[in-house]
């Protein structure tokens, strides 16, 4: 009959609708986090031009599990009416409750999306226990290893967790030992040039290219960054931005080397607004390949407040 | 370094999450495709279409990514669903392995990565960079010629061993299909019933969500891997490993792609990031990055058993190497022999 197995059955709906919940749990994380108008957490996590695609996820993922649901539902209620109604037509009834599973009796194919198996000596069963991996493994499909579907389940549950705990809220802090060897503290000599911005990213791009480094040498311009003592060379100290390329796994932070007339008791990581003249140097540290690196020329400095989102792109 | 909790928990939270949302989107877009393929395209269509010769076939998979652009989280899924509908293993793995690269989607976002790079060299490094046209060519190429050779060793490694291959979620995935004889495919597939809208709709999500669920289980598992490995070794750290050694910048740019989970659509950036690196180094990021890191490896043993994943990985990591420095010398060769172009 097409209950042979009413624990199968039960088993079987309990992990669709684990299934379900699930999905719709990261669905709803991920459409909270992209419809937040200041976009704290994806801030932190991706890079601006990736924040549509979790907006998709969102609303893929809660969709479908829309569907499904309904589709659960729908046919649970219409298992009900045929049981109550008797065993009239069994292949419909298998049917109704395998959605994408043969009706024939002697297919070989695994149901694929409820994943039963069907045993050839009788009509298609309906609701076998799929194994614990949720798709077809085993032959004997009564394989729920109950440690693995916690297992399971533990780890869907910690981005969910996370999401819910508010994490990650605020940026990393990547310490990091800054090798400030080989920098000439004196004052450029060069043409003074005047005021310009100055951008981290283009700064660490210009180090590369002679063009670029005449470009910038000489002017006047503001940073704004967090600070990290350097060693080796008690007036100088960096100044860096985090930067993220795709992201948060990808985060690394570019610097400027700031040289001050006098030692800077700010603590690490304070956020500052330092202005100067730009020049480049070639730092060649006694053990490392040499390059060049940006350096500014302190004239003032400033403490201020983090601003809303730590990291440039 | 400071390895304090204080430190590391924000960290490996942060990291871990970024890695997750970042695929996430990818695999349910392959969780779709793979439910409406699965739903909708009739099985006999797919084996009617795929080449009888299995180096044909190979050749073919390769180039699926054109037709069907996926990144690498979402192609498992995909994947798992051709091989349901009777492609051979050889040219799944194929497609596994190239399409995340050879598509249309990374040749643009590895054009536009490349395109500001100074290809003249500087003072500061006598080191030439490849032009955007160039490491787009090199990578595309590269990416089938490691795919093509990996494909056929699996055909190889099929032939001795079969569905002994597979993890058992996967056998299962291919008892479907006949293959020796292509005119007894089973007629029962799901697709061949006449089955209302809103049923196929509803099967759709029901694959659909089940392959998500299934993958991403797998995806979380290797993102806290990626994520611990990523801490413990600094940005810095890598780049200050080689610079000078060709064939160890080559390997820290491998390793790096290992460990850096990256999509295949992004990666391009980062690679571009690692300015004062050679840049066979960057193409051998670029063709192994794809192919093989952190979660994949997870998702990959959801599908296939150690010794197929080894296969893999022992095939893609040596042959992305040993073209990663022929490239590196003809290169210099090439640079030695016009010296105009510094």
């Amino acid at each position: 009959m097409s209950h042979e197995h009413p624990h199968d059955g039960i088993s079987f709906y309990v992990e669709r609708l684990g299934t379900i919940a699930f999905s719709a749990a990261l669905g709803y994380a991920g459409l909270k986090m992209a419809l937040d108008p200041d976009k704290k957490m994806l801030n932190l996590l991706l890079v601006p031009k990736l924040h549509g695609t979790v907006l998709f996820c969102g609303i893929a993922l809660l969709l479908l599990s829309a569907i499904a649901l309904v589709s659960v539902i729908a046919t649970l209620v219409a298992a009900r009416t045929e049981r109550t109604r008797g065993h009239a037509a069994e292949h419909e009834d298998a049917e109704l409750l395998m959605a994408g599973a043969t009706a024939s009796a002697h297919a070989h194919e695994h149901g694929d999306s409820c994943c039963h198996h069907h045993d050839h000596d009788s009509t298609a069963t309906s609701s076998e226990a799929p194994d614990e991996g949720g798709c077809c493994g085993q032959d004997d499909g009564h394989n729920h290893s109950l440690s693995t579907v916690l297992l399971r389940y533990v780890a869907l549950l910690l981005p969910i967790a996370l999401f819910m705990a508010g994490l990650p809220n605020k940026a990393m802090w990547l310490s990091r030992t800054v090798d400030a060897r080989g920098i000439d503290v004196s004052d450029a000599a060069g043409p003074a040039g005047g005021a310009m911005s100055l951008d981290f990213k283009e700064l660490d791009q210009a180090a590369y290219s002679s063009a670029k480094r005449a470009h910038y040498t000489g002017h006047i311009g503001r940073l704004v960054g967090q600070i990290s003592h350097a060693e080796g060379n008690p007036r100088v100290f960096s100044l860096f931005r985090s930067r993220m390329t795709c992201c948060a796994a990808d985060v690394t932070q570019i610097q400027v080397f700031i040289v001050s007339r006098d030692p800077v008791p700010i603590r690490d990581g304070t956020w500052v607004d330092v202005g100067g003249r730009i020049q480049f140097q070639y730092q060649e540290p006694p053990d490392k390949p040499g390059k060049y690196v940006p350096v500014l020329h302190m004239t003032d400095i400033k403490t201020m407040d983090p601003p809303s989102n730590p990291y440039i792109y | 370094m400071d390895y304090s909790f204080e430190a590391i928990f924000p960290q490996l939270i942060q990291r871990f999450t970024g890695i997750l949302w970042e695929a996430l989107p990818f695999i349910v877009l392959g969780a779709l495709i793979a439910g409406i393929l699965e739903e909708l395209v009739p099985q006999q269509l797919v084996t009617r279409v795929m080449p009888r010769n299995r180096f044909l076939g190979i050749a073919i998979g390769g180039l699926l990514g054109l037709l069907f652009p996926m990144c690498e989280c979402g192609i498992i899924p995909v994947m798992r669903r051709l091989l349901r509908k009777g492609v051979p293993l050889s040219s799944c793995v194929a497609y596994l392995l190239a399409g995340p690269i050879i598509n249309v989607v990374v040749m643009v976002s590895t054009y536009v990565a490349f395109s500001g790079t100074d290809t003249t060299g500087s003072s500061s490094s006598q080191i030439v960079q490849f032009s955007a046209p160039l490491m787009v060519t090199l990578r595309m190429v590269f990416g089938y010629v490691v795919a093509f050779g990996t494909a056929a060793i699996v055909e190889w490694q099929w032939r001795k061993h079969g569905t002994a291959l597979l993890a058992p979620a996967a056998v299962a995935d291919t008892k479907a299909a006949d293959w020796s004889n292509s005119t007894a495919l089973p007629v029962t597939d799901a697709s061949s019933r006449a089955t209302s809208a809103g049923q196929r709709i509803a099967n759709i999500s029901h694959i659909a969500l089940h392959d998500f669920i299934d993958i991403t289980v797998y995806l979380i598992l290797g993102a806290i891997l990626a994520a611990v490995i990523r801490v413990l070794f600094t940005h810095d750290q890598m780049e200050s490993w080689s610079q000078q050694n060709a064939p160890l910048a080559i390997l820290t740019m491998m390793g790096l792609a290992i460990i850096m989970c990256l999509c295949s659509e992004a990666d391009a950036f980062v690679a571009a990031s690692f300015r004062p690196f050679i840049p066979a180094a960057k193409l051998a990021f670029l063709v192994l990055g794809p192919m093989l890191d952190f979660k994949l490896y997870m998702m990959y043993t959801r599908v296939f058993r150690p010794r197929l994943i080894w296969t893999i990985i022992l095939s893609v990591a040596l042959q992305v190497f040993i073209y990663a420095v022929i490239v590196h010398y003809v290169w210099n060769a090439y640079v030695q022999s016009h010296v105009g172009a510094s």
